[in-house]
């Protein structure tokens, strides 16, 4: 259904998935396609009365074999609420649920990389508000990853676990963590709320994560986007990126470092930060605040929402 | 609605620790897979866990 096509001047893959302009935009709670399906009704994407956490392939696809897939993560079948709000068991689930489904994508000959994410706030572009997430299977090594992974063989090692260590050691940027993950705002954040969550230990994947780990990355994953929503006592924009090993069969690029990058839109209450002629003409972002001073901002935030 | 549903654990992942090792302090939460296909082909999977809110 798509077509990938390959941009030279910027060497990198463009995909064209024309299709997507017939997805549902913003439906009212009683034509959600993501609820669970009500006797007599008729049916939503998950036909059943009840569900718990739902994976499906997307009806609208970015990606599809024999070329990568695309699938959906609903978090629950309640309408209402965002990962903040799940009860933390929930949370720590949906952890399970994203390792098994990077373990059965990753496996698959045409997949050499899995995103797991999540577009938050119609500022990201949202066309559906319950709670969920979504998977891209690329058939190839996109350019973020790809970028870290030139990263590591700049810094001579897991570029994450050394920018994490330089992070703990300054200490103004950490604004949540626990015993097994830490939050920071890194020291060159592009956006004013950006923030970072990264396992202690080096792990490729989530494959690779002990039980207290990834109970760990969702009770950090919560602080930060609880924070999120109180840092401007409103629902917060954002999109969030799982970033993991690639699971191409070329053993080089295999290396990574478990972490979860948030891409918050607003730089302040009301006022959103748009990528403009330097961010997409130049590829320079021009940064509106500092990230110790956001940092700050934040942390005080989360602790507000913990208390 | 439904074909081809299997329940099942998800089991050791390849590249871990045996799970007598994976354990923390408390009992891990496991995870079982009910699969499904939609009437245009497409896979459904819900999850299921033990415990509090699953």
């Amino acid at each position: 259904m798509g077509e990938l096509r390959f941009e030279e001047l910027r060497g990198e893959w463009v995909d064209y998935a024309i299709h997507r302009q017939e997805r549902t935009f913003l439906p009212s709670e009683e034509h959600c396609p993501l609820c669970p399906t009500h006797p007599g009704q008729p049916p939503t994407e998950i036909p059943f009365p009840e569900f718990e956490i739902a994976v499906f392939e997307n009806r609208f696809p970015a990606f599809e074999a024999p070329h990568g897939a695309a699938e959906v993560v609903v978090y629950t079948d309640r309408h209402n609420g965002s990962f903040a709000t799940l009860p933390p068991q929930r949370a720590r689930a949906l952890m399970r649920v994203w390792r098994a489904r990077y373990e059965e994508l990753g496996a698959r000959a045409d997949v050499e990389y899995v995103l797991i994410f999540e577009n938050r706030g119609v500022e990201v572009g949202v066309t559906l508000h319950h709670p969920h997430g979504q998977i891209y299977a690329y058939p190839f090594l996109p350019p973020v990853p790809a970028a870290e992974r030139a990263a590591d063989t700049r810094l001579g090692g897991c570029a994450t676990c050394t920018l994490l260590a330089r992070e703990l050691d300054d200490g103004r940027r950490i604004v949540h963590d626990n015993e097994r993950a830490a939050v920071y705002v890194p020291h060159a954040a592009r956006w004013s709320y950006e923030a970072h969550v990264v396992l202690r230990a080096h792990r490729p994947s989530l494959t690779h994560c002990q039980p207290a780990e990834l109970d760990a990355l969702a009770e950090a994953l919560q602080a930060l986007t609880r924070g999120y929503d109180a840092l401007f006592e409103r629902p917060f924009p954002y999109v969030m990126a799982v970033h993991q090993a690639p699971t191409g069969d070329d053993a080089a690029e295999r290396a990574g470092h478990v972490h979860v990058e948030f891409y918050p839109p607003l730089r302040t209450a009301h006022k959103l930060k748009y990528l403009a002629g330097s961010e997409q003409g130049g590829g320079v972002f021009i940064a509106d605040t500092l990230p110790e001073e956001s940092a700050m901002a934040l942390r005080e935030a989360i602790g507000r929402a913990a208390a | 609605m439904s074909e081809g549903s299997d329940r099942e654990p998800s089991g050791d992942p390849p590249g871990q620790p045996p799970a007598a090792d994976r354990r923390g302090p408390t009992r891990e939460l496991t995870l079982a897979a009910e699969r499904h296909r939609k009437p245009d082909g497409r896979l459904l999977i819900l999850y299921h866990w033990d415990g509090e809110d699953g």
